[in-house]
């Protein structure tokens, strides 16, 4: 085989490869698209279910995701900015930081139904907070930790040394280099960061599953438990009772997440820009 | 920009232009003590030649150390060459100022025909007038007057050459140690004017970047 | 090598009063030592020029002075230095109040990414300026001071990495101004940018030096010789080997006559 058919054939493969991926993802969405956008309506989206909950809107679900998904990055956002902080600016660069980077990837593989079964065990009955939003927002911030702590510490160390140094110039403690600098420089990615790991919450299911409950309820104190979305989705599907209703649940679930993730590179790209 | 620069360049320019004046005074003092055997005039002319070589000698060094540190082109750098290159020949114009006077003092003690005398004073107040010329060019960038120099100096060889004929006229009982001083007096203020010559030249070099033969 | 160096030691300059005065320093990577056996003294309100070959030590030493080498971990410094008679390593002296006294330009221009009035109100923030009018006036006069402010002045809230690197460098001088230092560091400030806009910072300096003592590091010895009135040349003559301050002199004649023929070798380009 001479170079030039080797090189055919590899660029055929590589081409074919990427064909295979853009095509997977398109045909799920078309499919989804499809099923479901026949069922997407602003009666869909802003009324209750009824009948056996398989019937009518899912207003409540979409507020229960909305609702578990603000507070898990309320809780998540300042530990892990507080940690990578630590992690990427004060701790001494060795062993004891290699093991809590470990630890943190280790975290971010853990299976997610492994993580609710941990909610329900520590939060749910644990701590007797019972099936709720602050029950699910916290197992769930495990399940963001590591993804944003990441990428905190990542853009914090992408911070150029001249900005440092410009802050330490001006007569600046660490702390306020660190505070009025370092993190506002940092902050687009961090915020990215943040963003993407809120749209692997929006579409987490196992983890709420064991720790939100399945109530169709319209969650107003922290203590309140709801269905999230993905939940009403494996209900819906699993239970054949309205596979209509699950498309459009799940149309409207991956618009959200569409959404999150063309805002997050829209920062990246827009701070970019401004570097 | 670069305001220290252009103030530099412009304190020099001014400091030999203050040379100038001075050399003036200095050649007509020198001879008014001649005309008139002056040795009090004549000691002073010859004590302001110190101050004079101090003053070109800091030209020179200042220029140089702009040159240095300031990597001066096109204008500013032929205008440093000029202004080293006049402190040159200022600082020669008034050592022949400071010759007069020692002739002042070696004929000062008897007096000769009065034609002579007045041929040296007709003389100087000729090179006077070059060396205003001279001064009022560079001051002015005057490519015109600085190029008119030349012509003006022509008189001057030419009282030169009539100071020659006069001293054949001389009768026998004239000393010869106060005609030959005289000579070289009238010679010396030659001189001065050749010089200013040359200084206008480098005037027109400044003007144009062109060097006149 | 101790008959070449120059007769003329660096205290020997009698002209001026001394800003900071370095005795015997010897500064240390680790094991290795960078800078060794130097002294000198800088002259206050006037600008003293750092040059020599790349790796010479010169950026090295400039950070003693503001001890930014604090934050390299091994970094230390032996020996004396002081400002004002006061040493400036003593146990008792804080870096970061040095750092106030002592302001930094870096060789790359780096705002922070904020706007223009957040950058020059950084500092004076850091030091409790809170009142907005105060703050106002600050930003306002230490842009006119770095001859920045009639470019910006109307857009000061726009973000400062959106000018160009000339005005980014001199946003940068801005910010060290509105913290009023007595010394401004210059890291080679003119290296990263355009020739037009380093024709401004050298017109800049030669303003700011009648108020504030400058000490620049350049690799570029016209404009060591352009800007400064004192320069001092350094050298490390074996890879491996501390740098030494080969001679400190009026820059005039460091550029007119050099006493070391090192000197004169490196400023005539036979080597460096």
């Amino acid at each position: 085989m001479d170079k030039r058919t080797a090189n055919a054939i590899a660029l055929g493969l590589l081409w074919a490869s990427a064909i295979v991926t853009v095509a997977v993802l398109f045909a799920v969405i078309v499919y989804v698209f499809i099923n479901g956008i026949g069922q997407l309506s602003l009666e869909f989206i802003f009324t209750w279910p009824h009948g056996v909950n398989a019937e009518g809107g899912v207003w409540p679900t979409i507020v229960s995701t909305l609702y578990v998904t603000l507070l898990a990055m309320l809780i998540v956002t300042p530990v892990a900015i507080l940690a990578a902080v630590y992690l990427a600016e004060y701790a001494v660069q060795g062993r004891l930081v290699g093991a809590i980077r470990f630890a943190a990837d280790s975290l971010a593989s853990v299976p997610s139904i492994v993580m609710g079964l941990f909610g329900l065990a520590l939060f749910v009955e644990g701590m007797g907070i019972g099936f709720s939003m602050l029950s699910a927002a916290m197992a769930l911030a495990f399940l963001m930790l590591p993804i944003v702590m990441r990428a905190t510490e990542e853009a914090i160390r992408s911070v150029p040394k001249y900005i440092r140094w410009g802050s330490y110039g001006l007569g600046a403690t660490k702390w306020q280099t660190v505070r009025r600098s370092v993190l506002p420089a940092a902050m687009p990615r961090i915020i990215t960061g943040i963003i993407l790991a809120t749209g692997r919450a929006v579409g987490e299911t196992a983890v709420v599953i064991y720790t939100m409950g399945q109530a169709i309820n319209l969650p107003l104190s922290p203590f309140d438990s709801g269905r999230p979305m993905t939940v009403h989705l494996y209900m819906l599907a699993m239970e054949g009772i309205n596979l209509p209703a699950a498309y459009g649940t799940a149309l409207l679930l991956m618009i959200m997440i569409l959404v999150f993730n063309l805002g997050a590179r829209y920062i990246l790209r827009r701070s970019k820009r401004r570097m | 920009m670069r305001e220290g620069f252009r103030q530099e360049l412009k304190d020099l320019k001014a400091e030999v232009h203050g040379i100038g004046l001075s050399v003036t005074d200095m050649m007509s003092a020198s001879v008014k003590s001649l005309v008139e055997g002056d040795v009090d005039a004549a000691d002073a002319v010859i004590a302001s030649d110190d101050a004079i070589d101090r003053r070109c000698l800091g030209i020179e060094e200042h220029a140089l150390e702009v040159i240095a540190t300031q990597s001066p082109v096109a204008r500013d750098l032929r205008l440093l060459y000029s202004l080293t290159y006049m402190a040159w020949h200022l600082e020669r114009m008034a050592d022949l100022s400071v010759n007069i006077a020692k002739a002042t003092k070696r004929t000062a003690s008897r007096r000769g025909p009065q034609t002579l005398y007045d041929l040296i004073q007709a003389q100087g107040n000729l090179v006077h007038r070059v060396l205003d010329a001279t001064m009022e060019a560079f001051e002015k960038r005057d490519l015109e007057l600085a190029r008119k120099l030349e012509d003006l100096d022509e008189p001057i060889d030419h009282l030169y050459k009539q100071f020659f004929r006069e001293l054949g006229r001389l009768q026998d009982e004239d000393d010869i140690e106060w005609a030959s001083s005289m000579v070289l007096a009238s010679r010396y203020l030659e001189r001065i004017a050749d010089n200013a010559v040359d200084i206008g030249e480098r005037i027109a070099f400044l003007v144009t970047g062109e060097m006149m033969a | 090598m101790a008959d070449q160096m120059s007769d003329k030691s660096p205290e020997q300059i009698s002209e001026g009063t001394d800003k900071i005065v370095v005795k015997d320093l010897n500064f240390y990577y680790g094991d290795f030592n960078a800078l060794t056996g130097i002294n000198v003294s800088i002259k206050e309100r006037a600008v003293t020029a750092f040059i020599g070959p790349s790796g010479c030590g010169k950026s090295t030493f400039i950070r003693c002075f503001n001890r930014m080498n604090d934050l390299i971990p091994g970094a230390r410094v032996e020996g004396l230095v002081s400002m004002d008679g006061q040493n400036i390593y003593a146990p008792g002296v804080d870096p970061v109040d040095l750092r106030r006294r002592v302001g930094m330009i870096f060789q790359q221009p780096n705002p922070f990414p904020m706007s223009i009035y957040d950058n020059v109100a950084y500092g004076p923030r850091l030091h409790g300026v809170r009142k907005k009018s105060e703050l106002d006036d600050i930003v306002r006069t230490s842009l006119e001071r770095a001859n920045l402010w009639k470019e910006v002045n109307g857009i000061l809230d726009r973000n400062g990495l959106a000018l160009s690197g000339g005005q980014q460098q001199r946003l940068c001088i801005a910010r060290v101004l509105a913290v009023e230092p007595e010394v401004m560091l210059m890291d080679e400030p003119c290296s990263a940018i355009d020739p037009t806009s380093v024709q401004k910072i050298e017109d800049l300096m030669a303003e700011l030096k009648d108020r504030i003592t400058i000490i620049i590091v350049t690799h570029n010895m016209q404009q060591a010789a352009r800007v400064s009135e004192f320069t001092a040349f350094f050298l490390q003559e074996q890879a491996g080997e501390p740098a030494v301050l080969v001679e400190y002199d009026r820059t005039a004649n460091i550029f007119t006559s050099p006493q070391d023929r090192r000197t004169e070798d490196y400023i005539t380009g036979r080597f460096g």
